[in-house]
C-alpha cells in the first residue's frame, strides 16, 4: 500500500470512528452503561491481541491486565475529551501503562518497562470495519521490530533456536533435528538464547 | 533423537550445562506447552521473555466469552469500589478540599491576623499616646497659665477693699442710683481670685437690690 493509500484510508477510518464512536462517547459520558459497554467491547480484542498479550507473554496476566484498562477506562471517562480520533488511542495508552506498571513490580523487569515505554505509538487510525486491519497491521509491525532489532544482537544460534521454537512454533524434536543436538540440549540452547535476548532487549 | 541428560558443553558453546540450566530448561519447555512448572524468579522472566516473543509473532484471539467475562468483572469491580467506599471516597475528597481550604484560610487567617496586630499595635500606641499627649497639653496651659497670671498680676489694679467706695465727685442722684459696687463692675478678676467671681457677682447684686429698697422707702415717704 502506498503512502498516499494508507492516508486515504487512514482519514476514512477517522471519519468512520467520528461518525460511529462518538455518540457512543457522548452517551457513556452522560451515564449510558450500555454505550460504555459497547466502546469497551469494540476494541477490547485489538487491545488484549496486539498490545497487551504480546507484552506480557503469558495469557491469564494480559487478561488480568486487560481487566484493569477496563477498570481506569470506566472510571476515568470523563478525563477524555474527543479529538477526531477514536478512543482506541485512549484506551491503548491506558494499557501501556498498566503493561509498563506490571514489569515494574519485579526487580527484573525495571529494564523491560523502560525499554517498552520508549516504543512509539501506533499511528494508524482504528476502525471497527475493515480498517481494522489498519491497526492490526500497524500494531503486528511495531511488535515485529521490536523482536527483530534485538534479535540482530544476539548469537545467531541462539537467533535461530528462537526463530525456530517460538516465531515458526515448530516442535522441540524438529528444532533439536536443525540443530543437531539432543532434545535437552536444545531445551537449554533455547534458555540460553532466550535469556540472551532479555538481557539485550533492554539496552535498546 | 534421545534426550541428553548428561552434562555436556553443547556444540557451539563454550559453558557446561549446568543443573539449574537444566531445570530452567525444563520450565520453559513445560511454559511453551502450557504447562505450569516451579521456577526461580529469574527463570520466570526467562520464561516470560520468550512468552513475549511467541505472541509478539502469533496473534491471539480472546473470544466473546471472555471478552464479555471481563468486562462484567470490570464493571463490578467499579460498582463494588463505589458502593463500599462512597462515603469515605467522598470525605477523603472533603478531606483534600478541607485541607486545601484550610491552608488557604490559613493563608488569608496569617494576612488577617498579621493586619489585626498591626491595628492593634497602632490603636495601643494611640492610646498610650493619648494621656501623653493630655499631659503635654496640660503642662503647656499650664505654664501658659503661669505665664499669663503674672502678666495680668503686673496689669490688675489693687485688690478691693472689703467695702464699696463711692466716687466723692460723683452728683446726689447718681449717688443715690449708682450703689457702692459699682466699682466692681468691669474690673479684671486676677486668675488667683477667679474662684471668687461669683461671690463679686452675689455681692453686686446685693448692692443693687439694698439700693432699690432704699428707693422704694424713699418714694413711699410721705
Amino acid at each position: 500500500m502506498s503512502k498516499a493509500e494508507h492516508k486515504a484510508r487512514a482519514e476514512a477510518a477517522a471519519a468512520e470512528a467520528a461518525q460511529i464512536e462518538r455518540p457512543l462517547v457522548e452517551r457513556a459520558q452522560a451515564g449510558d452503561r450500555a454505550a460504555l459497554r459497547e466502546l469497551l467491547g469494540r476494541h477490547a480484542d485489538a487491545l488484549f491481541a496486539q498490545v497487551i498479550l504480546p507484552r506480557v507473554g503469558e495469557r491469564a496476566t494480559a487478561e488480568d491486565i486487560l481487566k484493569a484498562t477496563m477498570v481506569t477506562a470506566i472510571e476515568k471517562l470523563d478525563t477524555f475529551s474527543w479529538q477526531g480520533r477514536s478512543i482506541y488511542f485512549w484506551l491503548r495508552q491506558i494499557a501501556a501503562n498498566k503493561v509498563i506498571d506490571h514489569h515494574r513490580k519485579n526487580q527484573r523487569g525495571r529494564r523491560l518497562a523502560d525499554a517498552l515505554k520508549n516504543e512509539a505509538e501506533v499511528q494508524a487510525p482504528p476502525g471497527p470495519g475493515p480498517e481494522a486491519s489498519l491497526i492490526a497491521a500497524e500494531e503486528r509491525r511495531l511488535n515485529g521490530e521490536r523482536i527483530a532489532q534485538t534479535m540482530a544482537k544476539i548469537n545467531p544460534r541462539y537467533r535461530r533456536a528462537i526463530e525456530m521454537r517460538l516465531v515458526e512454533e515448530r516442535s522441540r524434536e524438529e528444532c533439536a533435528d536443525a540443530l543437531e543436538v539432543s532434545v535437552g540440549t536444545f531445551d537449554v540452547l533455547l534458555f540460553r538464547a532466550v535469556r540472551a535476548f532479555r538481557k539485550s532487549f533492554g539496552e535498546r | 533423537m534421545t534426550d541428553d541428560k548428561t552434562s555436556k558443553t553443547p556444540p557451539g558453546e563454550t559453558e557446561p550445562i549446568t543443573d539449574d540450566e537444566r531445570r530452567a530448561a525444563d520450565a520453559l519447555a513445560a511454559a511453551l506447552d502450557g504447562r505450569e512448572a516451579a521456577m526461580s524468579d529469574d527463570d520466570g522472566a526467562v520464561v516470560e521473555m520468550a512468552l513475549m516473543i511467541r505472541a509478539s509473532h502469533h496473534e491471539a484471539e480472546l473470544g466473546a466469552v471472555r471478552r464479555d467475562a471481563l468486562l462484567d468483572a470490570a464493571f463490578s469491580e467499579v460498582d463494588s469500589a463505589r458502593a463500599e467506599t462512597p462515603a469515605s471516597s467522598s470525605s477523603q475528597a472533603q478531606q483534600q478540599q478541607q485541607q486545601q481550604q484550610q491552608q488557604a484560610t490559613a493563608t488569608v487567617t496569617d494576612l488577617a491576623s498579621a493586619r489585626e496586630a498591626r491595628a492593634a499595635k497602632r490603636v495601643s500606641a494611640m492610646r498610650r499616646a493619648g494621656p501623653l499627649l493630655a499631659m503635654a497639653a496640660a503642662l503647656v496651659i499650664v505654664i501658659g497659665a503661669l505665664l499669663t497670671m503674672s502678666v495680668s498680676d503686673r496689669w490688675a489694679p489693687a485688690r478691693h477693699a472689703a467695702g464699696p467706695t463711692v466716687a466723692k465727685n460723683t452728683p446726689a442722684l447718681q449717688r443715690v442710683l449708682s450703689r457702692p459696687s459699682d466699682d466692681l463692675l468691669g474690673r479684671p478678676i486676677a486668675r488667683r481670685e477667679r474662684a471668687a467671681a461669683s461671690a463679686r457677682l452675689d455681692r453686686v447684686f446685693a448692692d443693687r437690690m439694698a439700693g432699690y429698697r432704699q428707693l422704694r422707702l424713699a418714694r413711699s415717704t410721705p
